[in-house]
């Protein structure tokens, strides 16, 4: 459990850490792109794809972070009207349908990114392997099921903890 | 078959699941329910495809342009501006809200931003000027659908990627939509001013103060000038004066309002990624569902279906208002727009509506959407920041909501409203 | 699977195919992706479907292709410059100034070197089934007209995401810049761009003579989409009906590139009856094609494919 928690929070940070520096380096990148063009007339190739792909890698793996804090957008009706208890064993449930999600979505992203289609696909602008930036969402969806199960390992106990001291 | 996709959408959305993978579990079931072991590698492509494009750039320079300024407390500029002007007015603080959500729109891109920011703001203040909260709330959460309207915006940039429509065009043609809503928003303050009696905020205007309050929020005003000046001189792609309106929100944050440090950055970046990552996840997500109902030819058949019926284009139009309407209802927006933009577009074009007014249209009906109970992200908002609850607030906003129709409407029949001014400037 | 398929053959099933590309209905892409699709269904005597997926309904170039390779898709009319990704052999067909007219090009798509070319691509999954011409690229700008490559020097010029294409703009003098198609005519018009490499028929479905002065024809290099399907699909095919697919295909080819000079024709037509646009035509390309002579030396050092197709495309 002290595990789960203490590998959950380094990858957070990884994460935290990979949004920031991808972020940083898409603006600085398309603002230098834009003096460039306006003044000298010129644009880097490969400038726009590495925006491109920092912008998907983030998502996913800042995506991942967004869902460990809990900032997912959802609709949360029925969780509002339900009592503590029931409302414990919803989000059981819910984490349960998450984490079958997340891992059929696990196996496609690795599939798929091992697939020929990807490893032996070079990006035009950065001459780039393709598997890299496609690499990216496998990984955040990873992220995404660790925290999920450390959650769901939460949950659990507070609901299995409970109910044994009801019976008690 | 699609019956089965359809149930799975809904009851993971009812139990509460993040709207991002409510939509990629959806889709993972149509490809499933299609039967097809080949299709299955597509998914995790559609989830690339959905969010490799320079145009998406764009929202995130949009919402750290907005953090940027907000940190430099321009919303509290914008309110002293607004106020000096029309706060003489009986419901002087009412117009106030809308005038400050006018200005608050041309910077930031998506209406999220604008309610979270005006609810915490102006909520309190009306209150305690004694405005009822339900009034106040359902004021702010549809001014606040004035954000993804006038450029900046968010939505506008999604329905140019997702259609191929030019961005440009779709951002001069929002200006006058939005300006619209204003007034139609006005005119019901000015007509429940009158039955409830409503204070004013001060006696009179004074220009010299108007001054002030507008040198002061002088350095706020810019950023709508770069983005929009920018795009129309040619000078920058939208994606691009984004990055632009983010270095002047930095150069004023850092060193005219002096209220942004060096060490502030990457809590600023961090914010920006996150809140971006959760949008580029839904769009992601949903470019799923977009790939099996189009391998399914369901765009084809509905659009065969409304073809069969009429190929008039107002009751095309009409047909799809309707659709829109009854989704807007019960679907998160991008969500909606990944999915339906592709199903309709097509369909529009075909009769021979214009691409870009259809976009307006569009975007605006599903920013409308946004304050259509019993699902609606800004209700959703203002109803959490305020605490008036769902109910109370999903009635109080009824005048609002039929007024922002009017305006579709409007536009929807008269396309030379909007479409003047890009073709006047582009 | 396609195994099991494969054993049980297909003779004389019924069966659909679905066939992706990106252009809108009007585009030579489609025009011969049906042609294709009717002679299946009239080869096969209705047995065969070809369904068509046009205007990017299932995905852009570089996805389409990944979708065939993986037998997500059964089929596709991808533009050449995308398979560069994967392999420099399509280029060939865009090296400038070979391939200058749809006769020359009729030929050298019929001849055996391009069968080892669209051959090659089975070490993809990739059964390369032919040559969709999509229209001769010449330049068009909004500046001045182009006679001489000193009229090229610093100017704009939007190109499709190719890097043969940007490396012949380039050594031509010009200024290229990727630009999304969707954006070229409003990029024109606020002068994002001075111009672009063009096809006759964009400039005038596109309306882009609105915003355009002056077309210049010279032939810089066609504009194919390669007809391809997976290899595996096209295995578990029984012998009759991967005949009648390649003999489909191979006809549809050959009469689009029949009907091009007219539906160039009747674009240009449209052209100046709606604008004022001035069309060159006969401006010497010599004085061009020195300044790209290079590329020819890269390019055939890169495999020895294009070295034989381009000997071959010499003698046209
Ligand atoms: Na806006
Ligand atoms: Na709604």
């Amino acid at each position: 459990m002290s595990i789960m928690k203490h590998i959950s929070s380094i990858i957070a940070r990884i994460g935290v850490w990979f949004v920031i520096a991808s972020y940083g380096i898409m603006i600085v990148v398309t603002l230098i792109e834009v003096f460039r063009r306006y003044f000298f007339g010129q644009s880097f190739e490969w400038a726009e794809e590495l925006v491109r792909f920092l912008l998907v890698s983030s998502t996913f793996i800042g995506g991942s972070v967004a869902y460990k804090k809990a900032n997912l957008v959802f609709f949360d009706l029925l969780q509002n009207k339900l009592p503590k208890k029931k409302n414990d064993i919803l989000n059981v449930i819910n984490s349960f349908i998450i984490l079958l999600f997340l891992l059929g979505v696990l196996k496609l992203g690795i599939d798929y990114t091992a697939s020929p289609s990807i490893m032996l696909q070079k990006s035009p602008g950065l001459g780039m392997p393709m598997l890299i930036p496609y690499g990216a969402i496998p990984l955040g969806i990873l992220f995404m099921v660790i925290f999920t199960v450390e959650n769901l390992l939460e949950r659990l106990q507070s609901v299995l903890g409970k109910g044994g001291n009801e019976i008690c | 078959m699609l019956i089965v996709v359809v149930a799975v959408f809904a009851i993971l959305l009812i139990i509460g699941l993040p709207i991002a993978f409510v939509l990629g579990a959806t889709g993972l079931t149509h490809l499933l329910v299609l039967g097809d072991t080949s299709f299955y590698p597509v998914a995790i492509q559609r989830m690339f495809s959905g969010i490799n494009s320079f145009s998406l750039m764009a929202i995130p320079f949009f919402v750290l342009a907005g953090e940027l300024m907000n940190r430099g407390r321009v919303t509290d500029k914008l309110v002293d501006l607004a106020r000096e002007c029309i706060g003489h007015k009986r419901g002087g603080l009412a117009y106030t809200a809308v005038l400050v959500a006018v200005f608050l729109s041309a910077i930031l891109g998506s209406a999220n931003a604008v309610c979270a920011i005006l609810c915490s703001v102006l909520v309190p203040e009306m209150v305690k000027d004694k405005y009822s909260p339900a009034f106040s709330t359902s004021l702010i959460a549809s001014s606040a659908i004035i954000g993804p309207i006038i450029p900046p915006s968010v939505t506008f940039i999604l329905y140019a990627v997702l259609a191929g429509t030019s961005v440009n065009a779709l951002f001069m043609g929002g200006i006058v939509p939005g300006i619209l809503l204003g007034i139609g928003y006005m005119a019901v303050i000015y007509f429940i001013a009158k039955k409830e009696n409503f204070p004013k905020y001060k006696e009179k205007m004074e220009l010299s103060k108007v001054i002030k309050a507008l040198i002061y929020a002088a350095p706020a005003l810019i950023i709508p000038l770069v983005i929009v000046g920018g795009i129309l001189t040619g000078v920058f792609t939208p994606t691009e004066s984004g990055a632009i309106a983010c270095f002047v929100a930095f150069i004023a944050g850092m060193f005219i309002y002096k209220s942004l440090k060096w060490s502030d950055l990457p809590k600023v970046l961090l914010d920006t990624g996150i809140l971006t990552s959760s949008i580029m996840l839904i769009i992601a997500m949903g470019n799923v569902l977009g790939w099996t109902l189009a391998i399914d030819q369901i765009p084809k058949l509905l659009s065969d279906a409304i073809l069969s019926i009429t190929d008039n284009p107002a009751v095309v139009m009409i047909l799809i208002l309707f659709a829109l309407l009854f989704i807007g209802m019960f679907m998160e927006a991008f969500a909606s727009m990944v999915i339906f933009v592709p199903v309709f577009a097509p369909i529009a074009l075909a009769v021979g509506i214009n691409d870009v007014h259809f976009g307006l249209v569009f975007s605006l009906m599903i920013s409308v959407a946004l304050i259509t109970p019993p699902v609606g992200m800004c209700l959703f908002v203002s109803s959490n920041i305020t605490g008036v609850p769902l109910g109370s607030l999903s009635k109080s906003i009824i005048p609002f909501v039929v007024v922002s129709f009017i305006v579709v409407l409007l536009i929807a029949f008269v396309p030379q409203i909007v479409l003047f001014l890009p073709n006047l400037l582009l | 699977g396609n195994g099991d398929e494969k054993e049980a053959g297909t003779e004389g099933q019924t069966y659909t195919l679905r066939l992706g590309h990106v252009t809108q209905v009007t585009h030579p892409f489609h025009i011969g992706a049906q042609k294709f699709a009717d002679k299946v269904a009239e080869k096969s005597d209705g047995r065969i479907t070809v369904e068509l997926f046009p205007a990017r309904a299932l995905g852009d170039d570089r996805e389409l292709l990944e979708q065939v390779m993986n037998n997500t898709l059964d089929m596709g009319v991808i533009s050449g410059p995308v398979f560069s990704a994967y392999t420099p052999v399509i280029d060939t067909l865009q090296l400038p100034f070979m391939l200058n007219t749809y006769e020359k090009e009729l030929a050298a798509v019929q001849s055996e070197e391009m069968s080892a070319i669209l051959d090659s691509l089975n070490q993809f999954n990739l059964k390369g089934l032919g040559v969709f011409e999509g229209g001769m690229r010449h330049l068009a700008n909004a500046k001045k007209p182009i006679q001489t490559p000193e009229d090229l020097k610093g100017l704009k010029l939007r190109a499709t995401q190719s890097d043969l294409v940007l490396k012949i703009l380039t050594a031509l003098g010009a200024n290229p810049t990727p630009m999304a198609y969707g954006e070229v005519y409003t990029g024109l018009q606020t002068k994002v761009i001075d111009g672009e490499e063009i096809n006759l028929t964009s400039i005038s479905s596109e309306k882009h003579y609105e915003v355009l002065t002056n077309v210049t024809e010279m032939g810089l290099f066609p504009f194919p989409g390669i007809c391809v399907m997976s290899q595996a699909k096209f295995d578990s095919l029984s012998e009759e009906d991967q005949q009648i697919i390649t003999e489909a295909a191979n006809e549809a080819m050959i009469e689009l590139l029949g009907e091009l000079p007219s539906i160039d024709q009747t674009a240009v037509e449209n052209i100046t009856a709606n604008s004022s646009v001035e069309i060159l035509t006969t401006v010497d390309t010599a004085p061009f094609k020195e300044k790209v002579m290079g590329i020819y030396d890269e390019y055939t050092a890169k495999n020895p494919l294009i070295k034989d197709f381009v000997e071959m495309a010499k003698g046209l």
